[in-house]
Parts: C-alpha cells; structure tokens; sequence
C-alpha cells in the first residue's frame, strides 16, 4: 500500500497531470452545469485530444469530466428544477423544494458534500478491489473471460428494462459493426465494400462523436428554452452540509453502497443505484412525508449514490478489462490507442500508471469541492446559456474533432450517420449506449472466443467444463430466462 | 424555471422507435444475404489456432447479423403501435438534413478557403437556421471562430492542410498558420 502511494506520487509530480485535474474537473462543473450537454457529449468531445496525452493524463482528464460533471449537474438541479445532467433527476425532488423554501445553500451544500463522501468512498473501495480482481484474473482463461464478457453484455441489455430486446438489437448492431473492415486471423476485409477507407474498420471516434455529440446539437439547436436570471442567484455560504450529511450517518453509508455496488456491474450504473438509495432511504426514514417536499435523506440518498459511480466502474474496466457502460467504453478506447492492455497485465507492467490514476482520482474530488465552493455563484448563471449557442460550438467541435483525425470527408460522414442514427434514437427513447458497447466489446469477445475455441480445436464444450465459465452462463441463462418471463407477462397484462 | 410554453423540442413519448427497428432489422437482412460477397472464406490449417470454422471471418458477423434481425423483429412485435405524426418528423428531420448539408459543405470548404474562413462561414449560416437575427449572428459568429481557431490552432496546434486560397493570395506566414 505504503509503496502505491509512493509509486501514485511518483507520476503527480507531472505537472501535466495537475493541469488536466484541475481542467477535467473545471469543464466537468461546467459541462455538468449547463443543462443540455452532460458527460457524455463532454467526453466523446474531448475524446481526440486525450489520443495525443499520456494514457494516464488522458484518462485523469476524462474522469475528471466524468466524476465533475454529477456534482455540477446538481447545481441547475437545485436551482432552476432542471437537472443539469440525466443523473441527478432525484436531486430535483428534494433539492428543489428546499430551495424554494429559502435554503438553496443548504441544498447545494448537502449534494456537494454527499457528492465528496460517495466519491471518496468509491475510489477506496477501487483501491482495495481492483488488484485482486485482476490477480484473480490472472487464472481465468479465454473461456472464462469471454463468458465474462458476454455477462456483461448481458447485464446491460436485462438493465434497460422494458426496452430489453430494442437494447439487444442495439447491442447486436454495435457488434456488427465492429466487425467491419480487415479481420485479424487472416486479414481479409468484411464488409468494406470494396471501399480502402472502411478497410481500418469504423473508427470509434466519429461514432461516439456522432452519437452522444451530434445527436444532441441536432436536439439543442432548435429549442427555446429560457431560464430567468432571478433562479439562478446563489448565496456563497456552503460548507453547513459536510457536517450536515453526518446526521444521516445510515444514509450515507447505504447510497455509497448501492453507488459501489451498481458501480461496479456492468450496464447498471447511476441510474438504478439512485433510485435504489432513494427509495430505500424513504423507506427507512422516520418522516417519509417529508420526501419530495425537501427532505435533506433525500438529496443525500441521490448525490452520494450517483459520485460513488465513477470509480466503481473502473473496477471491472481495470481489472477484466471489460468496460460496463458507455463512458468507460471511451476510456478503454485510449488505452487501447496507447497500447495499453487493461486487466492483469496492467497492475504488473504499468503500476505507477495504476498508482497515479488512484490517487489523481482521489485528489480530484478535493478539487472538485474547492472550485464549487468558490465558485457556485457563477457556475449556476451557465443554465442561462442559450440551448441554441451550445449546439452551434458543439457541432463546430464536432466538425474539427472528426476531419482533424485523418483529414478526410469519410470520417465527418460516419459522424453525421451516428449523428442521425443518434437523433432517430433519442426521439424513440431507445438507448443507444448497448450501440457503444457493442463496438467496444465486439472484437473483445471475437478474440476470446477464438482463442478458447482454438485451443479446444472447436470443441465448444470448452464452454461448460471450466468450473467459472460454467457459474457465468448459469447466470445468464437465468437471467436471460427471467428477462423473457417478465417479458412475457407484460404482454400478456397489456392484452388483458 | 422553465416557461410552460418552452417545452423540449421532443415530448416523453416514444416516435419512431417501432418504424427504426423495422429499418434495422431489414438492413440488416440485406447485410446478410451480401455476406457471401462481403466476407472472404479463411484459409484451413493455416496454423493450429486459427485452422477451423471458429475463424471463419464470416462467422461473427453472420452471428451478429441473425441476433440483430431475431432482436428487431421481436422488439418491433414487442412495442406498442404508436401513430406518427409524420409532418413534425418531415420537419424535423428536414432540418437535421439541411444542417447535415452545411457540415459536409464546411468540410469541404476547409481544403479550399482554410479552417478559420470556412468555420466563419458555417457558424454564420447554422446561426441563421437555428433563429438568430442582425447583429447577434454577427457576434456569435466571430466569437466562436475566434475560440476555435484560439483553442484548435494556437492551443493544441492542430494541423490543418493548406488551403487552396493560400496559392492565391500572399498572406503572411504567422497569419496561414493561424488561418
């Protein structure tokens, strides 16, 4: 332990990393901050630049945004009753009402405080877990690991539920489009259409451009939102909150449970985990009533829940290798363009990269709290900034991330496809995140497949005697069986 | 607060979803039928690994390609019939292909006037379809080419191929390099 902390501050005494901390966690706020945008569009925005960075300062800055980008969305969210990211939608519950009653500077002190207490509390639990998943890992083989893989796919379909088989064919799609362009076993092209620029296959920068990015300027540029600057004024007086939240020492602990918990398995992510935190904290309280009229259980149960997230991700991310849900799909994107191989490997070969990323995610939430405590009064006035300006600077960053990748037309015209591909999406509530992982997870799950198989000369039992192999389709099984079940039933109630 | 007439450019409720899985599901039908033509059979006994149909370059995709047209079609079956109201998607989507127009223009633009002018000249013109009027359009148009060219050519140092006008017109070096 005494030796990580050495190694992590070995690689802080970079001052790049410093600078892209303090970067990722400024545009993080503001991203968060702006209604309209969020960490999605932030990240797949500055995706191109982190190619250019150490994987370390890359990485540090896209959790940065990430983890930043919750805390700041609780800002509009308290204020204006408009959630400054998708995520803190229960923060509005409460937050606003306790805002309205006159106190929005207990409210903004309480989720920033329960913020910093889930993030904290997750990049420990990162620290204590991710290396001895990935020892652990160490003894699985290629059929553990591709079953693994499919579990998590698995896991992310079954979370979008009610909309579980719309995810399936998302997910399917993404994992055929990952197999376009040269195969790796014998180099020959799959579905390149005899076109040379669809030989490197889709290159993941303009889809995730295109979907999370463009796809939401195409939103934001004909809306007519307006916010009245009264709503946005905010006392500087924040710091009652972090002795505040110790009053709800129960609270605190279950919602940064359920953070870690949902954090950690593949596709569940904020979402449920603040759901989960809210209702079991409305459920334990003595004043139940008082929840959605201002109740500070509430705020607590819905911030701490969504910033214990981010960290927890990267648990399976850097210990199997296996990104769970969108943002750490881009993530593995830049170690892979660095060649960096997360999973065992990386704690042996790049421990002070590990070193570093934990302790920069630690020192992150430190500088997260300083600069909103300083600086809330004006983060807030950005929910004033026209929906219309933003899609307009983000369709310009849009343009100059795709074409200045290989300067050529082809990578702007697979944006603008994702782009409306993204658009049809978003006006059918169809989530496109399965899109994503299906890419990233495609040649993950081709390679382990063939490996396994290969080294059973195409025996596919292969699958069922590895004892752990077994225990994942077990588990899928079931799950796949229960999703159809519940399936099922809603049809049948509907026909009733 | 938001004003009750300012409601979101989309409402809560599902367009298109059942008419999008139908798409899917047919490209992707059409996508497998090409896989004879679109993939090439592997080599056998190349090595102990890759020798056998698990290699097969066609495999995964056909097996993608099968799950994605089961998973539409049970989707499509699956959701609720919904009434599309087809003029506000004529509009919309209108509008998405007229920006769609202009990005593919500015593109093309940059080999020709450079980043900075064809920037210039697509803010102006997305700042007129997006509503804005008289000086404003002005305005946002300059500021946002200013940052981008301070962000992207001088911050990052971004390097951008040299435009045809520069054959044209004698500029200064510092000012191609900023343009």
């Amino acid at each position: 332990m005494f030796e990580t902390l050495l190694l992590g501050i070995e690689q802080l005494k970079d001052p790049i990393i410093w600078l892209v901390l303090i970067m990722g966690s400024i545009l993080g706020i503001f991203i968060g901050a702006t209604p309209g945008i969020g960490p999605g569009v932030g990240i797949a925005l500055l995706l191109p630049v982190t190619y250019s960075m150490e994987p370390l300062a890359g990485i540090t800055l896209l959790m940065g945004l990430y983890a930043a980008g919750w805390y700041g969305g609780a800002i509009p969210a308290i204020t204006i009753n408009t959630p400054g990211t998708g995520v803190n939608v229960l923060t509005t519950y409460d937050g606003y009402p306790m805002a309205k009653s006159g106190e929005p500077q207990r409210a903004l002190s309480l989720a920033y405080a329960s913020s910093f207490a889930g993030g904290i509390f997750a990049v420990l639990v990162l620290m204590i877990a991710a290396w001895p998943l990935a020892n652990l890992s160490n003894y699985l083989t290629s059929a553990d690991l591709g079953m693994a893989t499919l579990l998590a796919m698995v896991l992310v379909v079954v979370a979008h539920r009610g909309s579980e088989f719309s995810s399936f064919a998302l997910l399917s799609t993404g994992l055929f489009i990952s197999t376009i362009g040269l195969e790796t076993a014998y180099g020959s092209p799959r579905y390149t259409f005899g076109t040379t620029w669809m030989m490197s296959g889709v290159p993941l920068i303009s889809m995730i451009l295109g979907l999370f990015a463009l796809s939401q300027a195409f939103t934001l540029i004909f809306s007519n939102r307006v916010i009245e600057k009264k709503d946005t004024e905010v006392d500087r007086r924040l710091l009652s909150g972090f002795i505040e939240i110790f009053k709800y020492p129960k609270v605190l602990l279950r919602s940064a449970g359920f953070g870690v918990g949902m954090g950690v398995l593949p596709g569940v992510g904020e979402f449920l985990a603040q759901f989960f935190s809210y209702a079991t904290a409305r459920a334990g309280s003595k004043t139940p009533e008082k929840f959605g009229r201002g109740a500070p259980e509430g705020i607590i149960a819905s911030e701490t829940a969504n910033n214990a997230v981010p960290p927890a991700a990267l648990v399976p991310l850097l210990s199997l290798g296996i990104p769970g849900e969108a943002f750490t799909a881009m993530m593995l994107s830049v170690f892979i363009v660095h060649g960096v191989d997360p999973g065992p490997t990386l704690f042996e070969e790049h421990k002070g990269f590990v070193a570093g990323l934990y302790l920069s995610l630690f020192i992150m939430n430190f500088i997260i709290v300083g600069i909103l405590l300083v600086g809330t009064r004006w983060i807030a006035k950005l929910a004033m900034v026209n929906d219309r300006i933003l899609a307009i600077i983000i369709i310009c960053l849009v343009i100059v991330g795709t074409f200045s990748r290989n300067y050529r037309l082809t990578d702007t015209l697979i944006a603008i496809f994702f782009g409306v591909l993204g658009f049809a999406l978003r006006r059918a509530n169809i989530p496109m995140v399965p899109l994503i992982l299906g890419l990233v997870l495609g040649p993950i799950i081709e390679r382990y497949f063939r490996q396994a198989t290969g080294a059973a000369a195409g025996d596919m039992t292969i699958f069922l005697t590895r004892p752990v192999s077994l225990i994942f389709l077990l588990i899928i099984l079931f799950l796949v069986a229960k999703s159809c079940r519940d399936v099922t039933i809603q049809i049948r109630s509907k026909k009733v | 607060m938001l004003k009750e007439q300012d409601r979101p450019l989309f409402g809560n409720k599902p367009s298109g979803g059942r008419n999008l899985l139908a798409a899917i599901f047919l490209i992707s039908v059409i996508l497998l039928t090409l896989i004879r033509w679109q993939t090439k059979p592997g080599h056998l006994g190349q090595t102990i690994m890759s020798g056998g149909w698990w290699s097969e370059p066609a495999l995964f995709p056909a097996v993608t390609l099968i799950l994605t047209i089961v998973s539409s079609a049970v989707a499509y079956f699956v959701s609720p019939y919904e009434k599309l109201n087809l003029n506000r998607s004529l509009k919309d989507y209108l509008r998405v292909l007229l920006i769609t127009i202009c990005i593919i223009g500015t593109v093309m633009m940059m080999k020709v006037f450079g980043f900075a002018l064809s920037i210039l000249i697509f803010v102006t013109l997305i700042s007129l379809i997006a509503g804005f009027r008289g000086i404003k359009v002005l305005l946002l148009s300059l500021s946002v080419t200013l940052s981008m060219m301070l962000i992207f050519r001088v911050g990052f140092e971004i390097w951008f191929p040299r435009p045809l006008l520069f054959k044209w017109i004698d500029l200064p070096i510092w000012m191609q390099g900023l343009m």
